[in-house]
């Protein structure tokens, strides 16, 4: 049993959270597609949380369970110790949709106004947030321009904006940069470095991973309606043990200098990598001093965290 | 729901309903009626164009469709307008408005269902059902802003331009806001099974028609039903014989009760306008002296100075409702009692077999004349036309020798009347009683319900009130139009608490 609102340190908390689609009484012919399979975790205060995962992993299902936009699951979601049908729960959140639509017969300052209000602002308290936060997303000078007339990038930015609007604890993002330019990505790292700043908690839920890697503290790799793993950048991103070394002269070939410590050699003119452990690092950098030769940078190679998760969801298909 | 998010979705209906291109069509088209009645005046003898740039003789307009009439000017002018603003009512509100304010408002929902929108608006801390009825109340609002636009415009204009005050007219408003409510609800519930802005407005139209034809059917079946009945009664009255009534087929038996199973299911979308009528006489007419609630009788005033006896109220079908003269002696009559009914059954033996029939008029006054002699007084009879029905009018004199009662007898369908005049013998002997007699049971006074010379339209019209019979009583009418609403309401939020965006 998940704790009620108080007890709880975390900000979100989902146990044994499992949902299926099209099983229904008008469907009882078919068993339905399951997206979540029994999801559990927990995500604390002030924390930039990336949920990643393949196309149909389920992680959409799993924000909107948390928003109330999908019911009848099995298992337990809190959200600040409350179920999210609780309206309440709600005011605290912001909410970014993936393929959102704003409605295009609204200029993006009454898109505020409106989300802001509903919300549970005062129109004055609304428009009293919605400039500086156009502003922020680069969409103050267009914003009495009608949503129609936008271009994707610039739906995005208006839709980052809605989703702050009414300054929540808690933000889903569910791909914020898709559609914007690089200086718009920029901005919305930034917005998302300020709000982990000033407390708020944000989830992410996105496929550009370097991103991700940017900017999250943890992150959670689901596939399959399961999670695969959980843990912070470092713990997701770990060595490979590859090390390359640039040095100021060519040193000619060094596979006699260098044999017995490590392996998979490559060498190309003056840079080399070669897989090695501590101990090993610690002897070719003595060797190499020993022979003269100066070395201009040494680079210890970690997996990203893209490489990672290919790994990852690969071995899972396996 | 607070009233800030009220507003909120509100002022987004609002700003939905502006951008839309048939809402425009159908301020224009709101527009020309109201134009017209400012530009068009009608006076006693003409109709004046552009403020009297152009003037046009009744006579000629008269000429023109070939019609002789005995109108006077005076009632030209107000039977021209009456007649635009039921044009405008029945036709252009009551027929084409609805449609296209169904048209206008039939996405309200679907788009708010539609993937991308709904995310983001069902995120936000408001319920789903509140969601669901503020877009509901948001399109009767639109429609009763339109409507009321529509009969202020057009009642302004007949006032400033042709000097006729109708304030009753502005009650039309009434009638597409109530007939929106009911196809709105349907149009909710569509939008929210097909998240179709355009099935919404197929099907709601489709119901509307449907609506409409149902209302037809039901209405013939019910005024032939009733019209057969008086004719057996009426036959039977003339004969011994009595056709004995032939059980229907199986099918037409299916057809009628799905009929009448659809036609109280249904809301009563044809019943709009007569409710909006009967409301606007209701409050603008003084209610009539007496109103059977089968619309056989109707009596539009009682007896001039005389006052109603309060506890004979309501009594027309028991002892009857009297009226006293309170002490006035230059009235005709101390007192006047006027009651109906049912006909005795009566069994006859017609050869070997027994017939029953109903009692006539005149066999009532018989009865009493024969009640009469028994108590020993000496009553007299005699058959009269009054107002065009047989009537057998029977007087006597109490035993006071001064005391006078005049009876008169008539029978009519399913019911006997008595009309009765109680005074001194100088008081109903005088030229005043003959006056309240003729006064009182006047054709223009009193109506009998002549089923035969009426339309199903015009008989459901008359007998619709609100003391009318339960089925056609305004108040279900309107009962059951709500509880259509409120369960096709329930229906559209069932389904939308289940569905996962």
């Amino acid at each position: 049993m998940l704790p009620i609102m108080g007890e709880s340190e975390f900000v979100l908390e989902v146990r044994g959270l499992k949902k299926t689609f099209g099983s229904g009484i008008f469907n009882r012919k078919s068993k339905g597609f399951t997206a979540l399979r029994g999801i559990d975790l927990s995500v604390g205060r002030g924390q930039v949380f990336g949920l990643l995962g393949p196309n149909g992993a389920g992680k959409t299902t799993m924000v909107k369970i948390l928003l109330d936009l999908v019911r009848g699951y099995e298992g337990e979601a809190r959200v600040f110790g409350q179920p999210p049908s609780d309206p309440k729960t709600r005011r605290r959140v912001g909410y970014l949709p993936e393929a959102h639509r704003m409605p295009e017969y609204l200029s993006g300052w009454q898109v505020m106004v409106l989300f802001g209000m509903l919300a549970g602002h005062t129109k004055k308290e609304a428009e009293k947030t919605a400039a500086p936060l156009l502003e922020k997303v680069g969409m103050l000078k267009d914003c009495r321009r009608k949503v129609r007339e936008y271009s994707k990038g610039m739906q995005q930015r208006l839709g980052l904006a809605q989703a702050l609007v009414h300054r929540p604890d808690l933000v889903f993002l569910d791909e914020p940069t898709d559609g914007v330019d690089p200086i718009g990505r920029a901005k919305i790292r930034e917005m998302v470095v300020d709000l982990k700043n000033s407390g708020s908690t944000i989830f992410i839920n996105s496929h550009l991973l370097n991103e991700v890697e940017m900017i999250c503290d943890q992150v959670v790799i689901i596939n399959h309606g399961e999670i695969l793993r959980q843990g912070t950048i470092e713990e997701m991103t770990p060595r490979t043990g590859i090390t390359q070394f640039e040095l100021r002269r060519d040193p000619g070939p060094l596979d006699i200098l260098l044999s017995g410590l490590g392996t998979d050699l490559e060498q190309k003119g003056c840079r080399f990598k070669v897989k090695v452990t501590d101990e090993e690092l610690d002897a070719i950098v003595d060797k190499l001093r020993a022979e003269k030769h100066t070395i201009a940078d040494i680079t210890r190679k970690r997996l990203t965290l893209e490489e990672s998760f290919i790994d990852l969801v690969k071995e899972d298909r396996q | 729901m607070n009233f800030i998010i009220f507003r909120a979705l509100f002022e987004d209906a609002r700003q939905q309903v502006l951008d839309n291109k048939v809402f425009r069509l159908l301020l224009i088209l709101t527009a020309i009626p109201i134009v017209l009645t400012f530009v068009l005046g009608f006076h006693e003898e003409s109709i004046t164009l552009f403020w009297g740039w152009k003037e046009i003789d009744y006579k000629d307009i008269m000429e023109i469709f070939s019609a002789g009439g005995q109108s006077t000017a005076e009632d030209m002018a107000a039977q021209s307008i009456r007649f635009l603003q039921e044009f405008t009512l029945d036709a252009v509100v009551g027929r084409i408005g609805i449609m296209l304010c169904i048209a206008a408002t039939a996405f309200f929902a679907p788009k708010i269902l539609e993937k991308g929108s709904a995310d983001t608006l069902f995120s936000k801390p408001v319920s789903r059902i509140a969601i669901l009825l503020s877009r509901y109340f948001a399109g009767i609002l639109f429609v009763a802003f339109i409507s009321s636009l529509l009969v202020t415009g057009m009642y302004l204009g007949f006032l400033i331009n042709s000097g006729f005050n109708d304030p009753g007219f502005l009650w039309g408003a009434l009638t597409l806001v109530y007939l929106y409510a009911m196809m709105h609800a349907f149009s909710m519930v569509v939008a929210v099974f097909t998240r179709s802005s355009t099935a919404a407005i197929l099907l709601t139209i489709t119901l509307y028609m449907f609506c409409g034809g149902i209302h037809t059917g039901w209405t013939s079946l019910e005024f032939f039903t009733q019209k057969q009945h008086v004719a057996m009664l009426r036959i039977a009255d003339n004969s011994d014989d009595e056709d004995e009534v032939e059980e229907a087929g199986e099918l037409i038996q299916f057809l009628t009760s799905s009929l009448r199973f659809f036609h109280y299911v249904l809301p009563k979308t044809s019943d709009a306008d007569l409710i909006t009528n009967k409301l606007k006489r209701a409050l603008t007419e003084k209610p009539p002296a007496i109103q059977t609630s089968d619309g056989e009788f109707l009596m539009k005033l009682p007896p001039a100075d005389f006052s109603l006896v309060a506890d004979t109220k309501g009594k027309f079908e028991d002892t009857g409702v009297e009226w006293s003269a309170e002490g006035k002696t230059h009235l005709g009559a101390d007192s006047m009692r006027i009651r109906r009914y049912e006909r005795p059954k009566q069994e006859r033996k017609v050869g070997s077999k027994t017939r029953i029939r109903s009692q006539t008029g005149n066999e009532t006054a018989k009865q009493k004349m024969e009640e009469l002699q028994a108590t020993g007084a000496s009553p007299e009879s005699e058959d009269r036309k009054l107002s065009g029905v047989r009537t057998t009018q029977v007087t006597w004199l109490e035993s006071d020798g001064d005391t006078k009662h005049r009876m008169y007898f008539f029978h009519f369908d399913d019911w006997i009347y008595e009309f009765e005049l109680i005074g001194s013998v100088a008081q109903l002997d005088s030229h005043e009683a003959s006056q309240l007699r003729r006064n009182t049971l006047d054709r223009g006074n009193i109506i009998l319900g002549d089923i035969t010379g009426k339309t199903p339209g015009t008989w459901y019209s008359d007998i619709f009130s609100l003391t009318a019979e339960w089925k056609y009583n305004i108040f279900f009418s309107i009962g059951s139009s709500l509880a259509f609403i409120v369960s096709m309401l329930t229906l559209a939020w069932l389904r939308l608490r289940k569905i996962d965006f």
